[in-house]
Parts: C-alpha cells; sequence; structure tokens
C-alpha cells in the first residue's frame, strides 16, 4: 500500500516538470541556446544561420525556385551527413519538417539527413509526436518518422518526457501500418506503471485484427512479465524473431559520423553545445555495437524526491550495497552489460523484465553485426566485434547463465560460420548455451559443427572437443545446482535447464557424450592419432566418468573403442595414465551406483550392456598392461596369430606391458640400467622377476602416473601393489606367459 | 559432352590436385595463391575454372583431379546458376565425395531463399558446404587450410580413409521446414 | 556450347613446386644403408605396378553415367556398403622386417611424438594459466556476493526496527498529507483539462457552420448542445457513482462530431447492445 502511493506521488513529481516543457520549453530553449552560441561566434557560423533561417521561416513560403531555402537545406543537409547535426539543429529542422510548413517534400528530405553528432533532445521528438497527431502526414512520411525514432532512440537525452505521453503514442496502435513501429517504440518506453488493463484489452483486439504478430506478442509478453495479472492468454515463452530491423537507412551514416566524430571531441559542435554538454553525453559514441552508456530514465532533479538512485551514479561496490534497496534501472538495459556494477545489481535483484529487455537488446545487435551485416568488415568494425562478444562472454561467466537470445544467434550462427571468424568467443558463447532439447540438438547444435569440424584442422577439432566439454560441464553444473535446490525454480529467466525433466536432461547428455564419442573417434582416425586431440578427447572422458559421483547423475557413459584403444596404445605415458584414471573412476561411480541401487532400490538402473563394456575395458588394460596376456584368444584384442608370427616380433603377448609397452620402454631401460649398472646385455625380461617388478612399479608410480596406480591399486586389489608390503613373488609378480 | 572423371588418370605420386571453379573469379585467384602457400608434405596443384565444362585441348596436358571446388557468391543469383550447369559436366563418381561447395558473403543482406537454395543443392548431392569470409586474410587462409584437409583425404593422403567415408560425415541432410523458422 | 567460360579454364595450372617434405624432417629412407633403401624401392613399386592395374580396370570397367538423381543415391548406397565390407574383411599390414627401416620408422615416430607433445604442453600451460584466472575471479565474485548478502540482511533489520518504531500517529499523518498532496494534483488536472478543453473545444455556433459553408444541410444547432466539458464531466461521474451501469445514454444534446472523436480514440466505448450509450473507458 505505502509502495503503491509512493510511486504514484513520484509520478505526480515528474509530471509536474513534463507539463511546462512540452508546451514550451523546447523551442524556446533550442533558440536561445542558438543565439547564444551565435552571438558567440560572431555570426559566422553559417550553419546556425541556415538553422536560424528554418526556425523562422513562415509557413506557406514557397517551395518552388525559393534559392535561399535551398542553399540553406543543402548546407544543413551537407553537415548532417557528414558529421553530424548538433542537438539544437536536431530540434529545429525535426519541427520544421514535421509541421510541413513547407509541404511534404523536404519532410522526407530533411529526416534523411537528421543524423544526430552528440544526443537528441527529447522536447524535439515530443515535439515531432505532437505533429504526429495532428494527422497531416501522409502515412508513409509517419512510418518513416517512427523509423527514424528507433535508430536514434539511444541517442535521446532523456526518455521522461517521452514516457509522459505514453498514452499518446500508444493511440496508434490501431492504425496498422504503423502498428509494428509503434509497438517497437512502446516496448523500450513501457514501465510497470504504464501497463494498464484496458492497454491490454486493446492489444488483444488489435491482435485479433491483425493476428498473432511478433512485435503484438513482444510487447505484451513484456506487459505480461510486469503485470502478469493483466495479461491472461498465454503466450509461448520464447518469441525470438524479435522486431523486424528497420535502421538500416540511417545506420551506416550515422556509425560513421560516429565514428569521425570520436577522433575529435573537442571539435566546434560540441562547443556549440554549451552548457548543455554533460561529460556522459560526450562519451556516448553510441555505435551501433557500442554499448550505450549508462543513463536511467529517472532525471537527476526528480530522483531526490523519489528516493531512487540512478544506476548511473553508482561509482563504487560500497555505494551499491548501501542502495541496494532503492536502485533505478537504466532506460537502455543494453548499457547494463557495459558496467560491472550495473550486472552485480541485476545478479541481485533477478529482475524478469531487465532480463527480458537485455535479452532483446542483445538479440538485435547480435543479429544486426554478424549476420546481417551490410558490406563493408574493416579491421576497426571486428576489433570492435571481438569486444563486444568479450563482455557478452564475462557478462555471462559473472551471471553464470548464458541469455536465451545469444543462443538464438549462436544456432543462426552456427550455420554460416567458417569456423575461424572470432571463434575463441563463438566457441566460448557456444560453451555456455544451455541444455538443448534432445529432440531438435541434432539439427541444432550437431549438424553445422560436424560439417566445420569434418573439413577443418587439428586445433578447430580440438576446441570443438574443448567446447563441448564446457558444454557438458556447464549442464551438469547447472543439473547439480538445481538438483540440490530440490526442482525449486530460482531461475532467472525460465530457460534454465530445470524446466526441463530429468529424463530430458539426461536423454540431452547422452546424446552430447555420444556425439563427442563419434568426434573424438574419427577425428583420431583422421588425425593419425595426434596427441593434442587425443589429450582434449580425454579431458571429455575425465568429465563424462565421474558424471555419478560429482554432480549426482545418474548415468553412466563409456568411451567408444575408436578413443579407448589410441589412448591405451598412445607412445606418450601421459594418454595411458589418463585412460587409467578414467577407468579407475568409472570403477568408482560404477560402485557407488551399485551401491545406491541396492539400498535404495529405487536407484537408477545401469544397463548391462554399460557394464559389459567396462569389463571388457578393464580386462583389456589389465591383460595388456599387467598380465602380458595380449592378442591371446578370449583377452579382448585378437589378431590373427600367422599375421603376428609374420611379424618376427618375439614373444608379441609381452609387448603392450607395462615394461614393453611404447610409452614405457623408456622408463623399463631407465630403471634396468639403474639396477644393473654393471650389465652389458639387456634383458627387460629380467625386471619381472621377485622384488625387482615390485620396484619397477614403485618407480613408474613415482614418476607422477597417479593414474596407473590407482587403477593398479583398485583393480588388482588382492594383490599389494608397489610393495607397500612385501609378500612373496608369487603373488605380486604379474602372471607372465 | 566431355565428362570430367574422377578416376581417367593414374595418380601422381606425392600429388593433389584442386580445381576450383568460380564464375566471377573474384576469390578464386587469391584462394588459389594461399593454397599453394602452404606447406604441405605434398605437391598441391591448383587449377582454375569460371565453369564446365572444360577444354578438351587441355584434356592431355590435366592431371587427375581429386577435389573439385564450386565457389558461389551468395549476393549473386548468377555465380549459383553457373555452379548449378556447371556440376552436369562432373562425372556421377565425383559425388562420392570429391565435390564441395564454398560460399562467400553469406553473412550478409542476402535474401534467405538463395542460400536455403545453396545448402539444399549440397545436401541432395551429398557435398560439404563450406562458409567463406574471403574479406580477411585470415579467413581466405582458414578456407584454404579447410579445403586442403578435404583434398588430403580426397587425394587419398590419409590412411584409413577414404573421400566417401569423409563425405558421409560432412554432409548435411537436407534443410526441413522448421530449418526456415531458424530458432527452434 | 563453347563459351567464353571455356577458353578461360585451366589457363593458369599454378603448379607451383612445393618441397617434398617439411624442412627440418629428414627423408625416413636417408640413413637406411643400400640394401634396405632398396628394399623399400621394390615395395613401392610392387604397389605402383598394383594401383596402375587396378587403375585399368577402373578405366574399362567404368560405367555410362546415369544422370538419374534416384540411381545415383542407390549407387551411393553401395559404395558405401562395398566400402565398409571392405573395412570390415581388411587385415592389418606388416610393416617391414628390415631392423634398419623399423628403426627409422621408429625414430620418426618419436620425434612426432616430440613435437605433439610440445603443443599438448603448451595447451596445457595455457589452460593452467586460465584457469588461475578464473578462479580468482569467482573468488573475487563470492566475496561480494557475501557481501551483498551481508548488506541486505542489514538492511531488512534496519527496516523491521524502523516498522516497529512508526507510530500509528506518524503513519496518519503521512497518509494525511498524501492525501492532501493529491487533491491538490487532482484539482490541478481538472483546470488544465477545463482550460484546454475550453480553448480548443468550443460549443459549435451556427456561425461555424456557416463558415464551413455546409450550406445544403439545413443545420438546426440543438440550444441544449452539451460542451465537451459537460460530456467528459457527465461520463467521469457516471462511472464513479454507478460502477455497475457505467453507461450514459446519447440523446440530442450531445454534438455527433464530439461524441465520434471520444469513440475513435478511445476514451468512450459504446455499449455492445445498445448503440445510444457510451461510458468511459475504464481508465484505471
Amino acid at each position: 500500500m505505502a509502495e503503491a502511493s509512493n510511486s504514484f506521488s513520484s509520478e505526480l513529481g515528474s509530471s509536474n516538470e513534463t507539463d511546462e516543457s512540452v508546451s514550451n520549453r523546447s523551442s524556446n530553449r533550442s533558440l536561445r541556446l542558438a543565439e547564444k552560441s551565435q552571438r558567440k561566434s560572431e555570426a559566422s557560423d553559417p550553419l546556425l544561420l541556415a538553422l536560424k533561417y528554418f526556425s523562422e521561416v513562415k509557413a506557406g513560403t514557397p517551395r518552388i525556385g525559393n534559392d535561399v531555402m535551398e542553399r540553406n537545406m543543402a548546407l544543413v543537409e551537407r553537415v548532417g551527413l557528414s558529421r553530424g547535426l548538433p542537438p539544437e539543429g536536431i530540434s529545429v529542422m525535426l519541427d520544421y519538417a514535421m509541421s510541413l510548413r513547407m509541404g511534404a517534400v523536404p519532410c522526407v528530405r530533411v529526416l534523411k539527413f537528421l543524423i544526430p553528432a552528440t544526443v537528441v533532445p527529447q522536447e524535439a521528438i515530443v515535439r515531432g509526436m505532437a505533429w504526429l497527431c495532428v494527422g497531416k502526414l501522409a502515412v508513409s512520411t509517419q512510418v518513416f518518422f517512427l523509423k527514424w525514432v528507433l535508430t536514434i532512440f539511444d541517442m535521446i537525452d532523456s526518455k521522461e518526457q517521452l514516457r509522459a505521453i505514453y498514452g499518446f503514442i500508444f493511440s496508434f496502435v490501431t492504425e496498422e501500418q504503423l502498428c509494428p513501429f509503434i509497438c517497437h517504440l512502446l516496448y523500450l518506453l513501457t514501465r510497470k506503471e504504464s501497463v494498464r488493463p484496458f492497454r491490454v484489452r486493446k492489444l488483444l483486439e488489435v491482435q485479433t485484427k491483425l493476428g498473432r504478430q511478433p512485435f503484438l506478442m513482444h510487447l505484451l509478453s513484456l506487459y505480461k512479465v510486469f503485470c502478469p495479472g493483466f495479461v491472461a492468454v498465454s503466450l509461448p515463452s520464447g518469441i525470438r524473431g524479435g522486431f523486424r530491423s528497420h535502421n538500416s537507412q540511417w545506420k551506416t551514416v550515422l556509425s560513421a559520423v560516429q565514428k569521425k566524430n570520436n577522433g575529435q571531441v573537442t571539435s566546434d559542435i560540441c562547443l556549440t553545445l554549451g552548457a548543455k554538454c554533460k561529460p556522459n553525453s560526450r562519451k556516448r559514441k553510441c555505435n551501433h555495437l557500442q554499448l550505450p552508456s549508462l543513463s536511467s530514465s529517472v532525471q537527476r532533479s526528480s530522483s531526490t524526491s523519489r528516493k531512487v538512485f540512478p544506476l548511473e551514479q553508482l561509482h563504487s561496490f560500497s555505494q551499491l550495497l548501501e542502495n541496494l534497496h532503492r536502485i533505478e534501472l537504466p532506460s537502455q538495459m543494453g548499457s547494463l552489460l557495459g558496467s560491472s556494477l550495473a550486472l552485480c545489481y541485476l545478479d541481485y535483484v533477478q529482475d524478469d523484465s531487465a532480463f527480458l529487455r537485455l535479452n532483446f537488446w542483445l538479440g538485435h545487435a547480435l543479429h544486426e553485426e554478424f549476420i546481417f551485416c551490410n558490406g563493408e568488415e574493416g579491421s576497426g568494425s571486428s576489433s570492435e566485434s571481438l569486444n563486444f562478444l568479450n563482455r557478452l562472454l564475462s557478462t555471462q561467466h559473472f551471471l553464470q547463465e548464458g541469455f536465451f537470445s545469444t543462443e538464438g544467434f549462436l544456432f543462426k550462427f552456427l550455420n554460416v560460420w567458417d569456423g575461424a571468424f572470432l571463434r575463441p568467443q563463438i566457441l566460448g558463447l557456444l560453451s555456455d548455451i544451455s541444455v538443448v532439447p534432445s529432440s531438435c540438438i541434432r539439427q541444432l547444435l550437431f549438424e553445422p559443427l560436424m560439417q566445420l569440424y569434418f573439413t577443418s584442422t587439428l586445433y578447430f577439432k580440438c576446441s570443438v572437443i574443448e567446447c563441448l566439454n564446457n558444454m557438458l560441464l556447464k549442464w551438469l553444473t547447472w543439473h547439480s545446482v538445481y538438483a540440490l535446490k530440490d526442482g525449486l525454480d530460482i531461475s532467472l529467466n525460465s530457460h534454465t535447464p530445470m524446466n526441463m525433466s530429468l529424463s530430458g536432461l539426461m536423454d540431452s547428455i547422452m546424446e552430447l557424450v555420444h556425439f563427442v564419442g563419434r568426434l573424438a573417434t574419427v577425428g583420431l582416425q583422421l588425425e593419425g592419432c595426434h596427441s593434442l586431440l587425443l589429450s582434449f578427447t580425454l579431458d571429455f572422458y575425465e568429465t563424462v566418468c565421474d558424471m555419478f559421483l560429482k554432480f549426482d547423475l545418474p548415468l553412466v557413459a563409456m568411451p567408444p573403442l575408436g578413443v579407448f584403444l589410441p589412448a591405451l596404445f598412445a607412445t606418450d605415458p601421459v594418454s595411458v595414465d589418463r585412460l587409467c584414471f578414467i577407468m579407475y573412476r568409472y570403477k568408482k561411480n560404477l560402485m557407488a551406483a551399485k551401491c545406491q541401487q541396492q539400498e535404495t532400490k529405487q536407484g537408477f538402473h545401469i544397463s548391462s550392456q554399460t557394464y559389459r563394456e567396462f569389463n571388457r575395458y578393464q580386462l583389456i588394460i589389465v591383460s595388456c598392461l599387467w598380465n602380458s596376456k595380449m592378442f591371446q584368444p578370449g583377452m579382448a584384442v585378437e589378431v590373427d596369430q600367422n599375421i603376428l608370427a609374420l611379424s618376427k616380433v618375439p614373444e608379441p603377448s609381452h609387448s603392450f606391458n607395462l615394461i614393453h609397452h611404447p610409452a614405457f620402454l623408456g622408463y623399463a631401460l631407465d630403471f634396468h640400467h639403474k639396477c644393473w649398472p654393471e650389465r652389458e646385455s639387456i634383458d627387460l625380461n629380467s625386471i619381472k622377476a621377485g622384488k625387482q617388478w615390485d620396484w619397477y612399479l614403485e618407480f613408474i608410480f613415482t614418476q607422477g602416473f597417479q593414474g596407473l596406480q590407482q587403477f593398479f591399486q583398485s583393480f588388482i586389489s588382492r594383490h599389494s601393489v608397489a610393495g607397500t608390503t612385501a609378500q612373496g613373488p608369487g603373488d605380486t609378480q604379474p602372471t607372465s606367459g | 559432352m566431355s565428362l570430367l572423371k574422377p578416376f581417367s588418370k593414374t595418380p601422381e605420386i606425392n600429388g593433389a590436385n584442386i580445381l576450383l571453379v568460380e564464375n566471377e573469379e573474384q576469390f578464386q585467384q587469391c584462394l588459389a595463391e594461399t593454397i599453394v602457400l602452404q606447406n604441405m608434405n605434398v605437391n598441391v596443384n591448383v587449377r582454375l575454372a569460371r565453369s564446365l565444362p572444360l577444354p578438351m585441348e587441355n584434356e592431355k596436358s590435366r592431371p587427375r583431379i581429386d577435389l573439385v571446388v564450386f565457389i558461389i557468391n551468395l549476393t549473386s543469383e548468377a555465380s549459383f546458376k553457373s555452379a548449378e550447369t556447371s556440376l552436369k559436366y562432373l562425372d556421377p563418381g565425383y559425388f562420392l565425395g570429391k565435390v564441395c561447395f564454398v560460399v562467400t558473403k553469406a553473412r550478409s543482406a542476402v535474401p534467405p531463399e538463395r542460400l536455403i537454395a545453396v545448402r539444399k543443392l549440397a545436401a541432395s548431392l551429398h557435398c560439404p558446404l563450406l562458409y567463406a569470409e574471403d574479406q580477411t586474410t585470415e579467413g581466405v587462409t582458414t578456407t584454404a587450410h579447410r579445403l586442403l584437409a578435404i583434398l588430403r583425404v580426397t587425394a587419398g593422403l590419409i590412411p584409413m580413409a577414404t573421400s566417401l567415408y569423409l563425405s558421409t560425415l560432412t554432409c548435411y541432410t537436407l534443410p526441413s521446414d522448421t530449418d526456415q523458422l531458424n530458432f527452434d | 556450347m563453347n563459351s567464353d567460360g571455356v577458353q578461360q579454364d585451366n589457363v593458369q595450372p599454378s603448379d607451383t613446386q612445393e618441397p617434398v617434405l617439411p624442412s627440418g624432417s629428414v627423408p625416413l629412407y636417408i640413413g637406411c644403408s643400400e640394401a634396405a633403401q632398396a628394399e623399400l624401392m621394390n615395395q613401392c613399386e610392387d604397389q605402383f605396378a598394383q594401383l596402375e592395374l587396378l587403375q585399368n580396370k577402373i578405366v574399362l570397367e567404368e560405367p555410362d553415367s546415369n544422370e538419374n538423381p534416384e540411381e545415383q543415391s542407390i549407387n551411393r548406397l553401395a559404395a558405401v556398403a562395398a566400402e565398409l565390407k571392405m573395412w570390415q574383411s581388411i587385415q592389418p599390414e606388416l610393416l617391414s622386417t628390415n631392423s634398419e627401416v623399423l628403426l627409422a620408422i621408429g625414430t620418426e615416430e618419436l620425434h612426432k611424438m616430440n613435437s605433439q607433445l610440445e603443443l599438448v604442453l603448451s595447451c596445457s600451460e595455457a589452460r593452467r594459466e586460465r584457469l588461475t584466472e578464473s578462479l580468482k575471479k569467482e573468488q573475487a565474485w563470492l566475496e561480494e556476493k557475501k557481501d551483498v548478502f551481508r548488506a541486505a540482511t542489514e538492511q531488512v533489520v534496519k527496516q523491521r526496527l524502523e516498522n516497529e518504531r512508526l507510530s500509528e500517529h506518524g503513519v496518519l499523518q503521512d497518509t494525511k498529507k498524501k492525501i492532501l498532496r493529491l487533491r491538490d494534483y487532482q484539482e490541478k488536472l481538472a483546470e488544465t483539462l477545463s482550460d484546454i478543453l475550453e480553448e480548443h473545444f468550443p460549443l459549435p455556433t451556427n456561425e461555424t457552420n456557416v463558415n464551413k459553408k455546409k450550406k445544403n444541410i439545413p443545420l438546426e444547432l440543438n440550444e441544449n448542445l452539451l460542451s465537451l466539458h459537460d460530456i467528459l464531466e457527465l461520463l467521469m461521474n457516471k462511472i464513479l457513482e454507478s460502477p455497475h451501469d457505467p453507461y450514459v445514454p446519447v440523446d440530442e444534446t450531445f454534438w455527433p462530431p464530439y461524441t465520434e472523436m471520444l469513440l475513435r480514440y478511445g476514451i468512450a466505448l459504446r455499449h455492445p447492445e445498445d448503440c445510444f450509450k457510451i461510458r468511459l473507458e475504464n481508465f484505471f
């Protein structure tokens, strides 16, 4: 109750102020400013003279054959397209155009070159809207004006007065042709106070007339976020189309002008701004990819009465802590990305509408910049993209959540990606996506990745595997966090994995694990079992093997033979060691799962297939490294005996035991040398006898091969391994064939 | 009609030949130069053509072509049409993994129907479809690397891998209708 | 048939010769004895002879091409099936038994392994650095979150204390002040509204009609016409006094253009069944 009246009285305060300024302030002020600066520059600036002409020209002045007008117009046009117009220039020209003082022809021409150099005063927009209400403009011109407003929206210095005329703007939704743009504009202006039942009714009415248009759905979904009680209709959870982009008309010129102006902030344009040039408006470079600077929708003057704290005035973390309860979100959600404090705040408040608006802004920006980009791809713009994506990445890491607009963008972008453009960023973002339902994971994710993976270099293959590993880790982490919360949904934007049933999640994870299994198998084959790729693959399986114990996910999936064998027969001992470690963890997980199954009777069911695979792998490792029974019938890996005989390798079954395995041969030689320094001929088989074997094992384990040690200690458990207790040689010794 | 056949000539020892077909001859040259600059353990021979069929007079001197690449500029309808007609002059044997498409300018304001048409074409022929950033050196190098990765397989330089095998891994399934909606 | 493209094609066989092997690695066979080299050469020649044999077979047996896409699909399937069969039946091939050759292969293998492991090492180091970085960042975030939690808890406690301290009287005073402010505000709004209405929406007079030269229509203006101001007041009062029945009958005292305007801009609504009744839109 207290809150409600609070907000009402505050609206009172702000509209008081609005009252005066809408009526008369704008043109007067800009004229005053123009006059003042004119005196300063001693009437020498032709631009100011031209603007003066347009502000004073009488209605009905003839256009055709009017050289003065033509000259002035050309001048302003030139300035507008090259440097952009100062705020008062925008005001004057917009007023001139929209009033149709010289008819409709100059109107469109003026709108075309109305490029702001710095900011657009909101009074200008309010007056423009007022002219719209007069209803003399042609519909196409009205649309053109609205497009212009949408394009320069970020550059409007404050939106408070625009919000005050929300109702007037809203009344245009019934005009069929204006509706998409009006909806977009309203979307940007809407606050909780703007949502009223009669507006919802109106929108629904329009919807029955025009059909379920995305622009209406967007606005309605925002209304629903603000006031769920008012919007009873069900809306699809993610309308990901976004508002159609319609700003390309000015975009190129605008970004060019802004780039140019960045270099010369202290140029004359800025000087003519006079007192109005706030320090933060100077920073407002606002390139399409630059984050809009923080500016709250509340003006400073009214903020005191309102007892809110605009984010832009937040300078330190301690300030954030003090004002945690009364912070006002900025009007441009994109600006949140630029401020770490703002992000902190966003993270704490978990405001649905904020996320929705941020997502909307982001989806639009990403699409514009990376999928629908127009032509020139200079080095400058790509470093901009780089910064932008890096910022986005760190934001997502901070929030520990991907934005759904990023996901939508990625799924689209993967289809036109060359695999190198901004690779670390794209793969980084990709690894942040939330769980993709197994029904569409193939089409959205796997197919484009497969094409890229199998036609790219080793390094790309490695980074894809790494990316998918990180993705799996995120999914598992989410699961373990939400599983702990016991189904309690504390999600921010309702796109978290817990909207999914456990079996749905497991299906997706299973698909992912199988997919990586395929990628790794064929990748290793194509790249000649490159150690680097093998290493990344084993990273992945280090995650997979611990899914039950570490993340509480009742799922065990074994690696395919195509990964297992290359790792086991790798020439480097690290891979063999890591494989043994992975097998050891699998065993722990399987045993724990079995325990749970027996205890609770309702634990998950592990298929006998998984056990069979595991046992087979275990047998292969033991028979190959420990028992020297490689290639023997019934020992898992079988090779035609005739071929073995032809190879003339003595005792082929021994050739992959811990002594002769190519990865460990070096250690065996080393050990042999240390044991029998005086011996001339090398007889590696002597290592197998008696105590030497124990010593040799200990020697190997002390080289840092923890995986081997854990594996053998857990698998050959009846015997003490590595001489912890000296037993008879018959026990500890491997059965040599 | 002279068809280009994949197995009509004996392969060269330590050699691989790639044919780049592009109607507009924009990207071709610079891509070819980048490809030969890459360090490979074999001789890579790049041949260029605007369209197929290839002229008869070069028939004798032309080596066995291990990979035919069609470069399509998405902003031009002619580029797509030309590639489409050229395809007729390839022996069906080539479509067992020895053809691929490279598309440029996909990330720009192009009609989505054209992109879909190219994807459908590649999918129906079971050929991989590569997207290239032809405006940056990094993009060109990447494309060169990717083409060489395919060439290595199609020229038989990778043990235990064949072009048919690779093509079963890289071909798209036909884009379904839901795909046109773009998002789930 | 021959177009520009034909002359154009194949003009630049840019066969830049590449070094056969990357610099730095020595070919396998150098360093082997002549006997070993000869053995390798023989093997190669055998292989090549076999290749030529197969090549001839292919050329002879190459079937007529068929354009039919369906048949192409079937051919493709057959080819895949054949390849699968081949892979399933293939036997591992042995390396040479010549120890010199084996040594050379082994050496090369080890060199390769060495360079690969160097890559792995540098990758691992880079990753360790990254992980350290992100660990630091996450720890900082954790600290921040703890701070925020503490601050929020304090805030709650403070608020609770304040609520307890507030007397009923204080709350009453506060509310009274608010009511007063609101009343002022409402009055001001009403004044402004009536000013605007007076200025911009005057009652139609006969003169205005004459000015507009609508002479043919014998317009007899009702003397009792209501001003827009009155209409609005009527509507407002009605909706406030009897919210269950907010409709007001439209009679001849309503000037039709004004009624139209109110309806068009969604200020008033027509009764769904009785078109002679209107009500104010539910603005609250």
